[in-house]
């Protein structure tokens, strides 16, 4: 990476990719405004920090910004344009120390200076991956100079773990008094599923599965009454958008997940939470990996094994 | 409106079967059929997670988890060391007891299966296993012998004996193999006799264990692979199939730390063979140096590695057929349905075998040169670097196999298999 080209900072970065989001959620139409005082309310951070991202946003030229006015849209968001826009430095660092941890390349510490020497990069560079590492909840600090990474859904046993627990919590997130669906959220992830139930299985766009499957379930969580377990559930959601996270079923079961996810989200606009919490569970339950592990003719009636 | 014909697959429990059938399964679903399948006990999942009814045969000895748990590991610290055997020392240590093991799961399914075959009445039934049931043919509709193993297992005077990893013209090795095989074999065959004379089925010759249905015959055997047998097998009986490859999403590559360009390499051995932890760990080792990006299944033993070198990415579970399109070479243990998914899709195999047909396929493989053999016995590890340089850098051979699979994807065996199987209905 050339460290010549300036980065924006991180938490603006992010900012700004949420605010894309938010814009292609409420459907806003080119030329509309876009009001600092409701992304403030809406995203819970200072106006000088939206400030800062919608900025970011205007030299990506997706915004307008006139004097007196304010900011309005000026070209609708598209994904490509959204990973367009440039990484924080800190930020890819994070990512391929992610991406590195996940696959297995690196330990379950890591220090200061292990960072320096396998990305060769300086001491505050290596600390700031470390500052944002942590501030995802990522690592949390060892024994002097190490940091620790928290588990991962990097193995098996994870995975299957992830599913007990969002089997415990998620179907209470809906039945928790105060449950308010974002129902204009809801409206467009159910037409991303639906067009990714048009695809054909020689076409089926995992990646953006894994999109549509994260953000429908962090929505359910954003849309629950008890902040503790909305907590829960948004960095639980936050663990499974690491790197190298793939759905490693057919893609018959993700269609059928798809479906789940449509039939629980008809139940929650018809106000029928009980419903879309049994839903939710029956849905979890089925995406636990059903499959036999090791297999081989010959060797005779042995269960699945769980490492 | 007619009634749509059911279809019930029973393949063994292998994942190779398993996924060879569940791409003839989606074939016949798209046209018109109901696929169903029987499995055994501990063998389900997969089929219903493709979208297909599973009739799991319930086991009669049920194991704890930890007693499942003990049993696994003993059955592996047992058998990995005979995977270091040549074919002739497994005779005695891996495929006689596997012959036994086997007989074993035959006896026992047979009540439960005549019970669901009653209920489920389909109007077909293939067979994907090495061994008979003598509920299907009893069953009362045409069935079906899915020869998903290598073509070895319907024997011939011009075929290499089953399992023995001989060359075609040897003829000494060939008689070695076939006497030292049918005496270790005899007392499950003998037991096996019993059983078939039990259930009023005709017995089998020495040294086998399943006829050839009196209806349709099919062989997973692409054509540069297939043998000039001295008995041709009859057409209107045997059908051929160039791979039965099932429909899978895109592979999306993980990005790698660094020469994310480099020729893409897959490396599978199986389920059984990702037992051998080991094994994997020292061909990690090898491959951490070489100029190539390799993508290694280590099954369910995932956790059991660190240190992973910035050109290894390793997962628990690979989409094969997505995964293959991606890639340049195809490292793998010589399973049928890998072998011939690695010419589907028009690759050089390198194979180590470490048991069964395995060994048939790797000599076959270096006989038609598609890939070539470096067996367990004999440093594979050693000689795999410069079979992988001299395989990708083979313009001739890559141009061939282009050829071949030109020709596969055009003449899709799932679809060939389909239509036969449906013809039965008729």
């Amino acid at each position: 990476m050339s460290s010549s080209e300036k980065k924006p900072r991180g938490n603006h970065l992010e900012l700004a990719r949420r605010i894309l989001e938010h814009v292609q959620e409420s459907g806003l139409v080119i030329g509309q405004a876009l009001s600092e005082q409701a992304l403030a309310r809406t995203f819970q951070v200072s106006r000088t920090l939206v400030r800062a991202a919608l900025k970011l946003l205007q030299e990506e030229g997706l915004l307008s910004h006139e004097a007196g006015k304010g900011y309005s849209l000026l070209a609708l968001p598209d994904q490509a344009l959204s990973a367009a826009l440039p990484q924080a430095e800190e930020e890819a660092l994070a990512t391929s120390a992610l991406r590195d941890r996940m696959a297995g390349r690196l330990g379950s510490s890591i220090s200061v200076s292990e960072l320096m020497r396998r990305y060769s990069i300086g001491r505050p560079a290596a600390q700031k991956v470390i500052t944002q590492l942590s501030e995802s909840q990522v690592l949390e600090r060892g024994p002097g100079q190490s940091w620790l990474f928290r588990p991962l859904l990097n193995n098996l046993a994870a995975l299957e773990d992830s599913l007990h627990y969002r089997l415990l919590m998620e179907p209470q997130a809906i039945l928790c008094p105060g449950f308010e669906p974002d129902l204009a959220r809801l409206a467009l992830l159910r037409e991303g599923m639906e067009t990714l139930l048009g695809q054909s299985i020689g076409s089926f766009d995992i990646q953006q599965f894994r999109e549509v499957d994260i953000s429908f379930h962090e929505c359910i969580a954003q849309s629950c009454g008890n902040q503790f377990i909305r907590d829960a559930l948004l960095h639980h959601q936050a663990l499974r958008r690491l790197p190298n996270l793939l759905p490693m079923v057919s893609v018959h079961r993700l269609q059928e997940a798809l479906r789940e996810h449509l039939r629980i989200i008809e139940h929650i606009e018809r106000g029928q939470l009980e419903i879309a919490a049994d839903l939710l569970r029956l849905h979890l339950r089925l995406s636990s990996a059903q499959r036999p592990q090791t297999a081989n003719r010959g060797v005779p009636q042995v269960g699945p094994l769980r490492r | 409106m007619p009634k749509e014909p059911l279809i019930a697959f029973f393949p063994e429990a292998s994942f190779g079967a398993a996924l060879n059938c569940i791409g003839i399964a989606q074939v016949l679903k798209g046209l018109g059929a109901k696929p169903v399948f029987i499995c055994h006990g501990h063998f389900q999942g997969i089929f219903a997670e493709y979208g297909f009814a599973e009739f799991p045969i319930p086991a009669q000895t049920k194991l704890s988890a930890a007693e499942h748990q003990h049993y696994w590991e003993t059955f592996i610290e047992k058998n990995i060391p005979y995977f270091d055997q040549t074919p002739l020392e497994q005779i005695d240590s891996y495929v006689a007891p596997a012959w036994e093991a086997i007989i074993d799961t035959a006896i026992e399914a047979e009540k439960p299966l005549q019970q669901l075959l009653a209920r489920l009445r389909p109007d077909v039934i293939v067979l994907d296993n090495v061994v008979t049931f003598p509920a299907i043919s009893n069953a009362g509709c045409p069935w079906v012998r899915m020869v998903s193993c290598a073509e070895t297992e319907l024997p011939d005077a011009a075929v290499p004996p089953y399992l023995s990893g001989c060359a075609a013209s040897d003829a000494a090795a060939r008689e070695a193999f076939v006497s030292r095989y049918n005496a270790a074999v005899a007392p499950a065959h003998a037991r096996f006799s019993r059983f078939l004379e039990s259930c009023q089925h005709p017995l089998h010759p020495p040294g086998q264990f399943l006829e050839d249905s009196p209806h349709l015959n099919l062989l997973l055997s692409p054509t540069p692979v297939r043998y000039n047998r001295k008995q041709p097998l009859a057409p209107e009986r045997y059908v051929y199939l160039d791979g039965c490859v099932r429909s899978e999403a895109p592979y999306v590559v993980p990005e790698f730390p660094a020469h994310n360009e480099a020729p893409l390499i897959y490396v599978s051995f199986g389920s059984l063979g990702a037992a051998d932890v080991q094994m994997m760990k020292r061909l990690i080792a090898t491959v951490a140096g070489l100029p190539y990006r390799f993508l290694i299944n280590v099954g369910a033993y995932r956790e059991m590695y660190d240190s992973v070198p910035d050109n290894v990415y390793l997962d628990s579970w690979f989409p094969q057929p997505a995964v293959l399109r991606e890639c340049r070479l195809f490292v793998h243990h010589g399973g049928n349905n890998s072998f011939c998914e690695a010419l589907y899709f028009g690759l050089p195999s390198v194979v180590i075998p470490y048991c069964w047909d395995g060994h048939d396929n790797a000599r076959r493989a270096e006989e038609v040169g598609v890939g070539a053999y470096l067996p367990r016995y004999a440093e594979p590890l050693a000689a795999l670097p410069e079979a992988l340089r001299q395989l990708l850098a083979d313009e001739a051979l890559a141009a061939r196999l282009q050829g071949i699979s030109a020709t596969m994807q055009s003449n899709p065996g799932s679809v060939n298999a389909a239509q036969a199987i449906l013809a039965l209905t008729e």
